[in-house]
């Protein structure tokens, strides 16, 4: 599945993080030995037991579109099915069939994308699945009221639906612009049953041009409204969630569990395919909204699976030779960094971090390696750039580090011209007759324990080298606000992307930094502005990836960010599970795929 | 008594008005643009251009109006003479307060909205001009400064953005500049501070915030949260059971607890008891229930040491609607045993304290000497006049008790997983989900009040000599 979230930025968790010494990230390396107690000579999978996995927070609300958070969304990927899937396995993220048959015949100008259903995929009421339920899901979110405000951008290029009038189960996808992501966000959206989700066929009045081109006048049409309010108050109940996925909605107890129950005779289960493994008979969610409680629960094995193990539990997990009889403990790579942003275009502040000397001087004296022993007890790793290591092709390996070399940051910032003449401390430099000294603030989120010890570091290393670091925490929402209205002059900020080839628009183009983007610290100029375009329209990943290799040269020449680090997942999975691989693709293990040993099966003995 | 109560409810109407205007105002203060909040992830880039950013405006707009928050804050507005009494209209709150600066510098809104007018029509006529190829560089650099102008608050930095912008206009564009700066040339001019000595009363009617939040409110609707979207009433709802099953349990204990041990520490008084008694409930007492629920969790519950209870949650996972209601009881209260009993410890110190100073004072009041001395037996003494009359102080602290029920504890809950209204307020707070917050404020209060009310109603009844009749 891929995911919808754009980039977003994230503060950094503020877990409970306490300086430990060097070894306990040497000493990861040299595990306990790890006894087998689920042996079983079984090598083809059955269908039975359960997953019981925890979960942070309820989620709240489930419907297929409406619903914003990840949590929500792990769950709706076993209840609804998308015409492809990612197979997570892979580490070029191939797409592979679902609801479709196989990959689009996409036009030469790279404008519609032609599709072909499954001829087995059915609803539950026996119905085939159909074009025009294709045609459906895309009504539902361009309809105007249906509050999927976050999903919609994703599918404004989708200009028409054509359904191929001989066959009921081919269509093409018409768009208005060539996109690399057009693929991605076509192939991810659930396809709604019509019978559910709009019996009285409220939306097939409408065309998906008619909707694209009146969507303001239409909110005043009485159908639109009318299905976009029954749409939208179905949330929770097992008869509103309803997907032709290989789960149904069994039960939700707020604020406990959700519960999907493997539906007995699937449409799936004939094919073969890694979007078409389902065995657990079910998956429950729990919430445990308090982490120590929720490591309690898996050391009793009341749990079989959590993600997000704070690190400093997970290392020593990891020693726990008990705990790792019956759990295999994995981490691999995440979609997301973390960084500290220098405002290359400052508006009525001072002109610090305008000159890239100063900005690589910055990069210097923040020593990235220790930041990864001692707050991510080695759970992380260095990046060099905005792209992840995991897109081979397009990450740029042939960049080293910027090494931890406080006399080198010294050494630029004499070129740069900031000199200490006062013999205060502070370096000053003359700028437009007026002198101005190497002081500025450093904006951090208030709830984030690590930035702000983080952020305590750079300041003594800054002191050293005659650079005045002033720490200013503020609330969340303040924090947003003053880096959105360009209000500062470094922060410290976390961005969570995806698997999909990665749009550097929304944080690198300038367009994105005149006008409320995300692109906060104001990089960029014609060149890359034509490099990021060039990229987004791209069909051909080869090229595409030499663009991004450039791309992320340029960055760190540059330095409009100081790199930290890329966090790896914390997981723990009970280890009677077969088939449970791991993955960068959020959450990072796949449920659905699992299956127990006949033996072995812990749950649902008596009722399969 | 009739007319006391009839006059506690007379107060109880004007307390009630002050504290839904106090949560109000307080959900008002909060940081943040609550449109933003429910449109967040709204799309960022300025891609599409125009036709985009019109409409991520247009959704903005709407969303405001469904909010209402396009309406005055309260039925009237005391304000000087030049406050603008129409800036409520303006969207975009960093636009809103850099307006209401710039007025209560220059006292003259009309000058400061003709202002405004004149920068909407650089702007309009700016997006209209974007797909004009001679912008070259420069066309990123005036959008920057179009966006940052109207949220500038100072005069001077107003005049900077200007002087930075007029280079690099295209020359169509400049009678549109010029109109914006001579009205912010004007401003200075038409300066009227005195209109910021006078005071004014704007009268709104009952088209105002929080005339329709109060509505709401009496109808039971507290509104949408931002979370997951759902009515809080709902939520509310989902939660208030669960806090209600773990306090009541948690109370009756703490009660049947306490009374017994401070009544009998108060009769065998400086005994090995009484003083055994009482270091044991202080020991309790200063172990923090956080700190005893966290180690209960961890060292009872299966995960390093033993597994007696289970750790968090209100049932099992093979929990099922099948079962017979006495198997579900007994996995409820399997599930709530631990929570409750961290939640009552802390409790009988006090409680049964209070107990034993009440009965130690009663018991050397004359009625008992004379029910002794009519020869009742000791336990009769005791429990039957001595006792009733040492209710008064427990009564106080059972008033006190109803909103505690019913707001649920924030730590318990969250420790043991239990979905309870300390739970989701807590998880309300992380999220600045502020309409969750506001209603659990508003409804906590309101409990607070009407606990008072039996308190002291239940006084009378436990103690014949308090009456509220006017003597005389």
């Amino acid at each position: 599945m891929v995911e919808r979230g754009k980039n977003r930025i994230e503060p950094l968790r503020g877990a409970l993080w306490v300086l430990v010494s060097l070894w306990v990230a040497a000493c990861s390396g040299s595990r306990p030995a790890e006894p087998n107690l689920y042996v079983s000579d079984q090598t083809t999978p059955t269908r039975g037991d359960w997953v019981v996995i925890a979960t942070i927070a309820d989620p709240g609300n489930l419907n297929p579109t409406n619903a914003t958070g990840a949590d929500a969304q792990y769950i709706q990927s076993h209840i609804f099915a998308s015409l492809l899937w990612v197979d997570p396995r892979d580490t070029n993220y191939p797409y592979v069939p679902m609801l479709a048959v196989g990959l689009p015949q996409v036009s030469p100008d790279g404008l519609r994308y032609t599709f072909e259903l499954h001829p087995a995929a059915r609803w539950d009421n026996g119905e085939p699945v159909t074009a025009k339920d294709v045609e459906f899901s895309f009504k539902v979110v361009k309809n105007p009221l249906v509050d999927c405000g976050p999903l919609r951008p994703y599918y404004e290029f989708v200009e028409d639906v054509v359904i191929e009038p001989k066959n009921p189960r081919k269509f093409m996808v018409v768009t208005n612009r060539k996109y690399m992501l057009a693929l991605p966000s076509i192939a991810s959206l659930f396809i709604l049953p019509r019978y559910i989700y709009d019996p009285e066929d409220l939306m097939a009045r409408y065309s998906i041009r008619q909707l694209n081109r009146e969507g303001a006048k239409l909110r005043n049409d009485p159908n639109i409204r009318r299905f976009a309010e029954r749409y939208n108050a179905m949330q929770r109940l097992p008869h509103h969630i309803v997907g032709c996925g290989p789960y149904a909605l069994e039960e939700w107890v707020t604020g406990q569990q959700v519960v999907l129950r493997r539906k007995q005779n699937w449409w799936g289960d004939t094919l073969k395919g890694i979007a078409y493994e389902a065995y657990p008979d079910r998956i429950i969610y729990r919430v445990f909204k308090d982490p120590t409680t929720a490591i309690t629960a898996l050391k009793a094995r009341e749990l079989d699976v959590m993600d997000a193990i704070p690190a400093k539990e997970f290392v020593q997990l990891r020693k726990n030779p008990a705990f790792l009889a019956h759990f295999r403990l994995e981490t691999p790579p995440t979609f997301a960094y973390s960084y500290i942003g220098l405002n290359m275009r400052p508006q009525g502040r001072p002109p610090i971090f305008t000159d890239r000397r100063v900005r690589r001087a910055f990069a210097h004296i923040v020593d990235v390696d220790m930041i990864i022993r001692k707050f991510s007890y080695g759970l992380a790793q260095r990046i060099t750039g905005p792209l992840y290591p995991m897109h081979r092709g397009a990450y740029n390996d042939a960049l080293p580090p910027i090494p931890y070399d406080p006399h080198k940051a010294a050494q630029l910032l004499d070129e740069a011209g900031w000199q200490d003449m006062d013999e205060d401390g502070v370096r000053e430099k003359i700028i437009d007759g007026k002198k101005i000294p190497l002081e500025f603030e450093i904006l951090i989120n208030s709830s984030s324990e690590t930035a702000i010890q983080m952020a305590q570091i750079f300041k003594q290393e800054a002191d050293k080298i005659g650079m005045k670091i002033n720490i200013v925490t503020l609330e969340w929402s303040v924090y947003l606000e003053r880096i959105k209205k360009h209000d500062f002059d470094a922060y410290i900020g976390g961005w969570i992307g995806s698997h999909s080839p990665q749009d550097l628009k929304q944080i690198w183009h300038t367009s994105s930094w005149a006008e409320g983007g995300s692109n906060y610290v104001g990089f960029g100029n014609a060149q890359t502005d034509a490099l990021i375009d060039a990229i987004r329209e791209e069909l051909d990943e080869a090229k595409r990836n030499s663009m991004y290799r450039l791309f992320h040269k340029i960055v760190y020449d540059e330095q409009p960010y100081v790199f930290l680090t890329s966090p790896l997942a914390r997981i723990a999975i009970h280890r009677r599970f077969r088939n449970a691989y791991t993955s960068a693709i959020r959450p990072g293990y796949f449920p659905a795929g699992f299956w127990t040993p006949t033996n072995l099966v812990r749950y649902g003995k008596k009722d399969s | 008594m009739r007319a006391y109560l009839l006059r506690r409810i007379l107060f109880f109407l004007p307390t009630l008005f002050i504290i839904t205007l106090l949560s109000f105002l307080i959900s008002q203060c909060a940081p943040g643009d609550p449109v933003e909040q429910m449109l967040t992830g709204r799309s960022g880039g300025g891609e599409e251009q125009l036709a985009e950013k019109q409409a991520s405006r247009r959704l903005y707009l709407e969303k405001r109006h469904e909010l209402g928050l396009d309406l005055p804050i309260f039925y009237f507005s005391i304000v000087p003479l030049a406050e603008p009494e129409t800036l409520y209209r303006i969207p975009f709150r960093p636009v809103q307060e850099a307006l209401e600066r710039l007025t209560y510098e220059f006292g003259n809104w009309p000058k400061v909205q003709a202002y405004y007018q004149a920068y909407l029509q650089l702007d309009s006529a700016f997006y209209a001009s974007l797909g004009d190829t001679t912008w070259g560089e420069r066309r990123t650099e005036v959008r920057a400064l179009l966006t940052l102008l109207p949220q500038e608050k100072r005069y001077s930095e107003i005049q900077y953005l200007l002087r930075r912008m007029e280079p690099l206009l295209l020359p169509y564009l400049r009678p549109y500049y010029e109109a914006v700066k001579q009205a912010v040339e004007e401003l200075p001019r038409t300066s009227q501070r005195w209109r910021l000595y006078i005071p004014t009363i704007h009268w709104h009617g009952t088209q105002n915030q929080y005339h329709r939040w109060l509505v709401g409110l009496m109808k039971g609707d507290f509104g949408i949260s931002y979370q997951d979207k759902r009515p809080i009433g709902e939520k509310l709802l989902d939660a208030v059971k669960w806090s209600l099953v773990i306090n009541f349990v948690s109370l009756l204990l703490a009660y049947v607890v306490a009374i017994p041990l401070g009544v009998l520490a108060g009769v065998r008084r400086g005994s090995f008891f009484d003083r055994g008694i009482g270091l044991i409930l202080f020991m309790l007492e200063s172990l923090p229930p956080f700190w005893v629920g966290t180690m209960a969790v961890v060292f009872l519950c299966g995960g390093d040491f033993l597994a007696l209870f289970p750790p968090g949650g209100v049932q099992s996972t093979e929990f099922s609607d099948q079962w017979s209601i006495g198997r579900k009881l007994l996995d409820w209260s399997y599930h709530l045993i631990l929570p409750v009993l961290i939640g009552t410890y802390g409790a009988w110190a006090f409680l049964s304290r209070q107990m034993r100073a009440a009965i130690l004072e009663n018991l050397h009041q004359d009625y008992v000497r004379t029910a002794r001395a009519k020869g009742l037996p000791e336990w009769l003494v005791i429990w039957k006049h001595a006792f009733r009359n040492s209710l008064i102080p427990i009564i106080t602290l059972l008033a006190s008790v109803l909103p505690a029920m019913i707001s649920g504890s924030v730590i318990l809950e969250t420790i043991f997983s239990i979905p309870g209204m300390g739970y989701l307020s807590y998880g309300a707070m992380t999220a600045r989900d502020y309409p969750v917050i506001i209603a659990v404020f508003t409804i906590g209060a309101v409990l607070t009040l009407i606990g008072l009310l039996i308190g002291d109603i239940l006084y009378a009844i436990a103690d014949p000599r308090i009456s509220y009749a006017r003597r005389g």
